[in-house]
């Protein structure tokens, strides 16, 4: 500011020592600004002369109307902006435990629902009969016996085979029937190599190839399948050396116990010969011809039933003999070779462009986030901007 | 003072406001009766304190207790002249005072009217000031805090009041040296 525009404030003694000094010493040298100096004495002192100082009034009112204002709980004794601090904390704090809160409830009531589907129906234990003739209440989900709930020892020894369904007892009948099936998908450096070594694996093993086919749709990925039939007893290691011709890419393996189905099938055989046995006496003791004649077709139709029930047997006995074992070999594409000598730019680029990639993808996160939770920090920050707004009015 | 109220006030639950009211009523008083006049300055001057009890929590003590009553008072002033639309005159000069001398200038007198007149043409803000430092007697810094505005402005803007009141008294062949 210039001279004259200070002369104010030296009059009024505002300004720096420094400053005060050269506008005493330029008011020294020019009788203008002594005059208006002077002036500005004169003036000032006016003013303050001719202010009135009426007598006050009104304390009285002013001392009930502050005693009148109750003392606030120390809850509200506070600023608003500790106000909107506690309303942004309790904001956050519900953002952060309420997913939280939610999944726990929904994983509580999930369990619940999950362990009540898995609980039983409550029903009465069913009557069953045991073998002597009696009838008692058996565990519930016991096995049937011919429309009859077992009892526990009765479900148990025919499940070991030792009891038919009639509940006769079966001599010793040795080990467990199990039908085995398994299949096999394999990655390999040439399918039909792959199924010339299996098929020389299953014959060493003792089995043989009951299915074999190679198929090349295109030259980048041909495709052997193979049904391999190998003894029971060799199943496990046919299964290792399949797996050891390339890498794995599925594998499966079921079993079917078939022991119950063979110990029916061989009762009702020895019911039907035993049938057998019988019409051949009455037909050796016949006399009429017609006798003859009924018997000798009642005759037949038992041999037929025990030619029937013969055939269903040795079925189930060759298939728990011989495990079956469904095998793909699919060749692997061969891959050139990447130029090593434009490998590490292309690394580079390819590294350079994904993080970039990321960082765009963080960017854009970010944005998503900050709009998504807009109806929480957007009204806490209008409400910061208003009462700062209002504090810098005031 | 007002630090010693405060700090008193902070260790117990409930503010002395009383205090500050029998401390200050008077300025503040009389600071309302300048600008709202004699009939609403006890108003204005309760609705002040009143809202200066509100505030005591947020109060930082970095001015004095006057002059952050001044500036409450100051707001609650401007309100109620919005609120009743008042005038903005200059009631609050004496006519019957008698004139200054200053030493050495017997001879310089300022007439109280053309005094007058010369402080209505200011502007509002020129004419704040004036009082605000003159007849208040607050200092440049005080009076920044009061208005909310720079130093720098409040010593601008006394400047050119000054300037413009001497230029109003010369129009009225008052500027007598």
């Amino acid at each position: 500011m210039s001279i004259r525009e200070d002369l104010k404030a030296f009059v009024d003694g505002e300004l720096t020592p420094e400053r005060a000094a050269q506008v005493r010493a330029a008011i020294d040298a020019d009788p203008e600004l002594r005059r208006e100096v002077t002036f500005m004495k004169i003036l000032s002192k006016s003013i303050q002369e001719a202010a009135q100082e009426p007598t006050p009034s009104g304390m009285e009112d002013a001392l009930r109307a502050v005693s009148s204002t109750q003392a606030r709980p120390w809850l509200f004794a506070r600023t608003p902006l500790q106000y909107v601090a506690a309303a942004a904390v309790v904001c956050l704090l519900a953002v952060v435990f309420f997913p939280i809160f939610a999944q726990s409830k929904y994983s509580a009531k999930n369990s619940a629902e999950v362990a009540a589907s898995k609980m039983p129906a409550t029903a009465p234990p069913p009557m069953v009969e045991r073998l002597d003739g009696s009838v008692a209440a058996g565990p519930a989900g016991a096995p049937a016996v011919e429309g009859r709930a077992m009892d526990a020892e009765v479900a148990k020894s025919y499940r070991a085979g030792e009891i038919a369904r009639d509940g006769t007892v079966m001599p010793e009948f040795g080990p467990r029937s199990i039908v085995r099936t398994a299949d096999l998908s394999v990655r390999v450096k040439s399918a039909a190599e792959a199924q010339a070594n299996a098929t020389t694996m299953a014959q060493g093993l003792g089995g043989f190839v009951e299915r074999s086919e190679l198929s090349a749709l295109n030259d980048s990925e041909p495709v052997a399948s193979i049904t391999l039939r190998v003894p029971e007893s060799r199943f496990d290691q046919a299964m290792k050396s399949l797996r050891a011709l390339g890498e794995v890419e599925s594998e499966s393996v079921s079993g079917q116990d078939v022991t119950g189905q063979i110990v029916d099938v061989e009762a009702r055989l020895r019911t039907l010969r035993g049938e057998e046995e019988q019409y051949r006496q009455i037909l050796r003791s016949a006399r009429k011809i017609g006798e003859v004649l009924e018997v000798r077709d009642r005759l037949g139709q038992v041999r037929q039933e025990i030619e029937v029930l013969s055939a269903q047997r040795a079925s189930l006995k060759n298939l728990a003999a011989l495990s079956t074992i469904n095998a793909r070999f699919t060749q692997r594409v061969s891959l050139d070779k990447a130029d090593d000598s434009t490998g590490w730019a292309d690394e580079t680029w390819a590294g350079a462009v994904r993080g970039l990639q990321g960082v765009g993808k963080f960017l854009g996160q970010a944005a998503i986030t900050i709009f998504v939770f807009s109806p929480v920090w957007l009204p806490i920050a209008l409400v910061i901007w208003l009462i700062a707004r209002r504090s810098k009015a005031s | 003072m007002l630090r010693a109220v405060f700090s008193r006030t902070r260790s117990e639950e409930r503010p002395d406001i009383e205090s500050l009211v029998r401390e200050h009523y008077d300025e503040v008083w009389r600071f309302c009766y300048r600008r709202v006049g004699e009939a609403r300055a006890a108003d204005a001057t309760q609705e002040t304190f009143v809202t200066a009890q509100k505030r005591i929590a947020s109060y930082q003590g970095r001015s004095e207790a006057r002059t952050w009553l001044f500036g409450i008072a100051l707001n609650c002033c401007r309100n109620l002249s919005r609120k009743h639309r008042l005038e903005d005159t200059v009631d609050w000069l004496s006519p019957n005072r008698p004139e200054p001398r200053i030493e050495g200038h017997q001879d310089a007198v300022i007439d109280r009217l053309a005094l007058k007149r010369a402080l209505q043409s200011l502007t509002p803000e020129h004419r704040e000031v004036v009082l605000l430092h003159e007849v208040e007697g607050l200092r440049y810094e005080e009076i920044a805090r009061v208005q909310g505005v720079p130093v720098g402005t409040v010593k601008s803007r006394l400047h050119h009041a000054f300037e413009r009141l001497r230029n109003a008294l010369a129009d009225c062949g008052e500027d007598r040296r």
